[in-house]
């Protein structure tokens, strides 16, 4: 299961790596993008991840900004410090979320949910 | 407050002044050119009409009044003055037709009734009572005017606080829960570093709290926070975001509104693309003629991150509150620059709660 990560700050995208691979040791972090602009990048040049994990406030802006530029087909995570209220505004398709900092079990059920050990092979 | 049933000054003097020349004209009309010759005219007749125009006055006065009380609104002029005209010209009219029927009633100094005089009566007492309804009237509305200009200020000042007390509850949560993300991922990772970290949060949150309630504070105290503040942004952003300050130590102990400084990096912060490439590099520092400048260099964010300018308003807003001048925002393709005016702490007291005395000892010298 192929997963992107769309975060700024280093100390987070370790962290959830390291979360990740406790949970689920058959995840493959496909990419992680700090950014609106090489987020689009990266989503227009790679295969269709099948989970995003993807913080509000990136450094060049709020990510709800890369749906207005790309195509987005994945299940979308939001990872958010505080204000959920920003996501509920944001119409899409899927709402989830996670506040931060993530607690391991509600990662664990969102990991679960979009988890099918048959698209590894 | 005033009873409203009461005179004001203006309409006690208003009767003082005129009713020597009221009381003249209606003697002129009730005996004519008799009054140049009777000298009992101007000892009975003349003191008569005063007491009976001072009893119609008081009358006149309270109904004005209940009316201004009854429908008080700057935007109930127009009713008001209707309801005035309506009650005001038959009381009038009553009154003067009064006078004609006691004056006749007891033939006093042989007078009698006719139509002409009771015409003139009346023509007199409308022009007198629109001339003072019209005064009593603009001093009303000007009164009225003033202290709703008055109120608005006060709101104005208000909002600006209420404003600003929002703004900080909003703000610091989230830099809050920033943090407590920083946190929670630095633990596992470097614990001494967590440790650090935690220690200049819990400096930056006690100034934050702390300074809710005060409205100014020293340079050396927003100093002291924007560094631990910043250690914070540090640990969250790495190389993409620096800090360059340079205070001269004679501005130290000058005072500028709580927060400012914080305010303008969060700005920076929240306004700029960051990143270790292209770093954003913040320049606080102290210029001639009691200023603080804080500098950044402009690298705007691909979209713009959502604002209401309420920040920079805000201390704007404050400065024009201190009637303090020169606060400047200044804007070019590379930099943006906001200039602080410095203000001389005359209450030493006030600002420098925070200070440790031995820190006092040595800014004297």
């Amino acid at each position: 299961m192929q997963i992107l990560i769309v975060e700024d700050e280093d100390l987070a995208v370790r962290k959830l790596q390291k979360m990740l691979s406790l949970i689920e040791p058959r995840l493959n972090i496909a990419g992680v993008t700090d950014s609106i602009v090489s987020t689009v990048a990266w989503l227009k040049s790679n295969p269709v991840p099948d989970l995003i994990f993807m913080d509000i406030e990136l450094s060049d802006g709020q990510s709800f900004e890369i749906f207005r530029r790309v195509q987005i087909d994945s299940p979308v995570v939001f990872t958010t410090s505080y204000d959920e209220s920003s996501i509920k505004a944001f119409d899409l398709g899927s709402k989830h979320y996670l506040l931060k900092p993530i607690q391991k079990d509600e990662l664990e059920n969102i990991v679960r949910k979009f988890f099918h050990p048959v698209s590894d092979t | 407050m005033q009873e409203w049933y009461k005179p004001t000054r203006l309409q006690i003097y208003s009767f003082v002044y005129s009713i020597p020349v009221v009381a003249f004209l209606a003697n002129y009309i009730l005996y004519g050119n008799r009054i140049f010759d009777d000298i009992n005219i101007w000892i009975i007749s003349y003191p008569l009409i005063i007491i009976l125009c001072l009893a119609f006055w008081r009358g006149h006065v309270t109904i004005g009044n209940w009316v201004r009380h009854r429908y008080p609104k700057l935007e109930q002029t127009r009713i008001r003055i209707m309801i005035m005209a309506l009650l005001v010209i038959p009381t009038m009219s009553a009154s003067v037709l009064l006078i004609f029927f006691f004056y006749d009633f007891l033939h006093i100094l042989g007078y009698e009734i006719n139509a002409q005089d009771i015409k003139q009566g009346i023509f007199v007492g409308f022009s007198i009572n629109l001339v003072f309804e019209t005064l009593f009237e603009a001093d009303y509305a000007l009164g009225k005017y003033k202290e709703t200009v008055e109120e608005k200020r006060v709101m104005q000042e208000l909002s600006v606080f209420r404003e600003f007390d929002m703004l900080k509850n909003q703000v610091n949560p989230h830099f809050l829960f920033n943090c407590f993300n920083t946190l929670s991922s630095l633990i596992s990772e470097d614990k001494e570093k967590a440790e650090q970290f935690l220690d200049e949060l819990s400096k930056v949150y006690r100034y934050l709290l702390r300074n809710n309630q005060s409205e100014l504070s020293t340079v050396e105290n927003e100093i002291r926070f924007i560094d631990s503040y910043f250690r914070l942004l540090q640990t969250r952003h790495g190389d993409a975001v620096q800090l360059n300050m340079e205070i001269d130590r004679m501005y130290k102990p000058y005072l500028l509104p709580s927060l400012s400084l914080q305010l303008l990096v969060e700005n920076a912060v929240k306004h700029n693309a960051l990143s270790k490439n292209k770093p954003l590099v913040i320049d606080i520092f102290t210029t001639a003629g009691n200023k603080l400048v804080v500098n950044n260099n402009l690298q705007r964010r691909a979209v713009k991150a959502p604002s209401n300018n309420v920040g920079l308003e805000n201390i704007k807003a404050k400065y024009e509150l201190l009637g303090q001048e020169g606060f400047q925002v200044l804007e070019d393709e590379r930099n943006f620059t906001v200039v602080l005016p410095l203000i001389w702490n005359n209450t030493s007291d006030s600002g420098n709660r925070n200070f440790q005395s031995d820190e006092r000892k040595k800014m004297i010298q």
